[in-house]
């Protein structure tokens, strides 16, 4: 199945890439995602993305710990929120 | 806002003047989609908590200048008590959770901000009251 990574503000900066498209066996969680993106980005950039700071969504709702994914799931990783 | 409305209160966020002679401005970026959406949630919970005839809530994003309006938050409600308390509670919760990330940009460089204590401590200091 496909799904969607995006990355947002420092962390799309330190990925060098804003979006990018994965292939993953069926019934793949949110931690064997990283597994796979760790060989096509690398073991620096994975380790950026399992920072305390870091915040992961699926489909643009906040999750935290691991997740179920589905064909065409958009999951996000991106840093603390700083708006208003 | 109908005709029983009896307080609009209105909250404007400018840009300060950036510290540092090299800092020019702001860059904002935002998620869309899930922006707009934890923008929705923080007007849902103040209409909850407060009784409110209208809320408009508008955010910039991309490349800001020093004394650029930044937000615009307007609640009306009957009475001016719930107008102020929800407009300052939205504006404590945008602060903290609404999908955005903000630059400061240097004429040389630029850097990501940080969260303050401050941000995290007015968001807390809302679950204590009423």
């Amino acid at each position: 199945m496909k799904v969607k990574v995006v990355f947002f503000a420092s962390l799309r900066e330190d990925m060098g890439v804003e979006e990018i498209y994965v292939l993953l066996p069926e019934s793949c969680t949110t931690d064997s995602l990283l597994e796979v993106l760790s060989a096509r980005l690398g073991k620096k950039a994975v380790a950026l993305l399992c920072g305390d700071s870091v915040r992961m969504a699926v489909n643009q709702e906040m999750i935290d710990g691991a997740r179920q994914l589905f064909e065409n799931d958009e999951i996000a990783y991106f840093p603390r929120i700083t708006g208003g | 806002m109908s005709g029983r409305g009896g307080a609009l209160v209105a909250f404007a966020g400018l840009v300060r003047e950036l510290q540092g002679d090299d800092l020019v401005g702001l860059y904002l970026e935002h998620y869309p989609g899930m922006t707009e959406k934890s923008i929705e949630t923080i007007v849902e919970n103040a209409s909850q908590r407060w009784s409110l005839l209208d809320v408009v809530v508008i955010h910039r994003v991309g490349k800001l200048l020093a004394k650029d309006q930044i937000v615009l938050v307007l609640v009306g409600s009957a009475h001016r008590g719930d107008a102020f308390a929800a407009c300052e509670y939205i504006m404590d919760l945008l602060k903290t959770e609404a999908v955005f990330w903000k630059k400061e940009m240097g004429r040389f460089s630029a850097r990501w901000v940080e969260s303050t204590p401050d941000d995290h401590r007015r968001k807390s200091s809302w679950s204590d009251k009423k």
